[in-house]
């Protein structure tokens, strides 16, 4: 790319004057200055040289133009080559005018123009020094926007091979999840398998205390896949794709109520304190978020203590609150930063692995809220997530 | 206990599945769930494939019969699970084998992939022996005694 830099031929200037002298005269200082000049007849030859010059990889420096070539269609004309200039470019246009009062018509072309350039306006008769400064000025403008092209050209190849390693990282983590899920998921299998089989078929060969170890040993194993289940659900939240779409909050959180056990009426009191309105999410990611969160109100309670869940919502113009709340043995003020961490326990007396709020906290993040949590000790929590309403919701409102 | 089965109890049901244990599992859960069909085991893709083609040490029928059902762990040596999906439903002798996945995977793309190749069904292994025990006993309940595949109704008439 230098190398190419260095050998392409100096930025041209194109000069377009209806009077061919001016233009040669001109053409003849800046050459003199070491300057690279090409005059043009016309103002489609002035557009289809610089077009060229760009398609063959040289650089456009600048345009000299006499105003008084500037009628409705060359303006046309100008106007249209401006507009198919890449984003980074203001291409450097310098107005030659007659001497005396500026007239109405210049002002009106210096507006029309200026709005779509970098508009310089020079008087004649010219001087050699002042035309090959203001032209060294355009060129010097002009070729800073060759840089910054380069720059952008270059940070553009930077962020694509980025992503792409970037991307492959990421296949890479899926890839050896995956071989987790599976390789190391059978052993356990076989471990709790062959020591449950052992205490039901040959338990009775054992005293008390050999089938106390052995049931340890199963619920070892089961804890453990369980730990690896989480896991894996945990880096399925973190990066799997997902579409933000139109969820139906209320019958997400009946379905979750009536497809788990732990909250049929023997085992909890949940109330859905309805209407929820639809919310901006996803539905797998927001199912994972209420039944960590429902899960945790029914298991975090004092023995012998029925669960009671209150499930119901609030709704703002930009936000939607939906609120858990339990009847648990609440969270001290000073665990409550802590329990959104990944395998962060509280409570050393029950079961867990720690992961479902840190999945949570990440579920909510993936769709662009956020969740809250209001607790103390002994008088169970209130947690809450705020998401964006559906879109219909705002219409209908 | 098996009577009113659909499919009779001489064919065997296959299964493919390279982990010893989860083949000992599945034994275990066929004896606990009575079922009167014979389990066969088959430790890899190719196996199940020459077994179903009755080549090489499958060659005898009358040994070797085919399947009423065939049960198919996807991650194995030499032919995957899939790999054995797509050639039985290339293949117009078995193409309508009842095949049900058996597998520990848990991932989207594997459920998607597996129906995409035509499974009839997706089970995550369980991992309590007496979880096994119920599942096998829905296998039965439904593959066995409610479910019809193409040629067997009429042959269970011919047996009334």
């Amino acid at each position: 790319m230098e190398a190419a830099n260095q050998n392409s031929p100096k930025p041209a200037v194109f000069l377009l004057t209806r009077i061919g002298n001016d233009a040669r005269n001109a053409a003849a200082v800046l050459g003199k200055a070491g300057m690279r000049a090409e005059i043009c007849a016309t103002m489609g030859a002035l557009c289809a040289l610089c077009a060229l010059c760009e398609q063959a990889g040289e650089k456009t420096g600048a345009l000299v133009i006499g105003e008084e070539i500037l009628d409705q269609k060359s303006l046309a004309r100008l106007s249209d080559f401006l507009g198919r200039q890449p984003p980074w470019s203001d291409m450097p246009i310098i107005l030659l005018t007659a001497a005396g009062e500026i007239q109405p018509q210049t002002y009106r072309v210096l507006d029309f123009l200026g709005a779509r350039a970098n508009v310089t306006l020079l008087e004649k008769p010219l001087r050699v020094y002042t035309l090959i400064s203001v032209v060294k000025t355009a060129l010097r403008s002009r070729n800073r926007q060759y840089e910054v092209r380069h720059l952008l050209e270059s940070q553009e190849t930077l962020v694509r091979q980025r992503t792409a390693k970037l991307q492959e990282t990421v296949g890479e983590l899926e890839a050896f999840s995956y071989s987790i899920a599976h390789d190391m998921r059978a052993p356990l299998r076989s471990l709790q398998g062959f020591a449950q089989i052992l205490l039901t078929d040959h338990g009775s060969q054992l005293d008390a205390n050999g089938r106390k170890y052995l049931s340890r040993i199963a619920g070892s194993a089961e804890r453990m896949d369980k730990l690896i289940r989480d896991v894996l659900n945990y880096s399925r939240v973190v990066s799997s794709e997902l579409a933000l779409e139109m969820v139906d909050v209320e019958s997400l959180l009946r379905g979750i109520v009536e497809t788990y056990p732990m909250f049929a009426p023997d085992k909890a009191d949940v109330e859905l304190e309805g209407p929820f309105p639809p919310v901006l999410g996803n539905e797998a990611i927001l199912t994972q978020i209420f039944s960590n969160l429902m899960g945790n109100g029914v298991k975090f309670v004092p023995p012998g203590v029925k669960p009671r869940l209150r499930v119901w919502s609030e709704s703002k113009p930009s936000v939607v609150r939906l609120f858990v709340q339990d009847n648990g043995i609440g969270i001290a003020a000073d665990q409550q930063e802590r329990i959104f961490g990944i395998f962060q326990k509280v409570h050393k007396s029950f079961d867990g692995t720690g992961i479902g709020l840190a999945i949570v906290k990440k579920a909510v993040e993936r769709i662009g809220g956020k969740v809250c949590l209001e607790s103390e000790l002994a008088k169970g929590s209130t947690f809450w997530i705020e998401v964006r309403p559906a879109k219909s919701n705002n219409e209908a409102s | 206990m098996n009577s009113g089965a659909i499919q009779p109890a001489g064919r065997p049901i296959l299964y493919a599945e390279d982990e010893e244990n989860d083949a000992f599992f599945m034994e275990r859960a066929f004896n606990e769930a009575k079922i009167a069909h014979p389990l066969v085991v088959v430790p890899n893709g190719q196996e199940a494939i020459d077994y179903l083609d009755g080549i090489g040490a499958y060659a005898d029928r009358a040994r070797f019969p085919l399947p009423c059902l065939l049960l198919l762990d996807l991650n194995m040596p030499l032919k995957s699970g899939l790999d054995v999906l797509k050639w039985i439903r290339n293949q117009p002798a078995i193409s309508t084998l009842p095949v049900i996945v058996l597998t520990s995977s848990l991932q989207d793309a594997d459920i998607h992939r597996a129906y995409a190749q035509g499974a009839n069904a997706y089970l995550v292994k369980p991992s309590a022996p007496n979880e096994l025990v119920h599942m096998v006993k829905t296998i039965r309940e439904f593959w066995l005694t409610q479910n019809r595949t193409p040629g067997q109704t009429s042959g269970a008439l011919k047996v009334e």
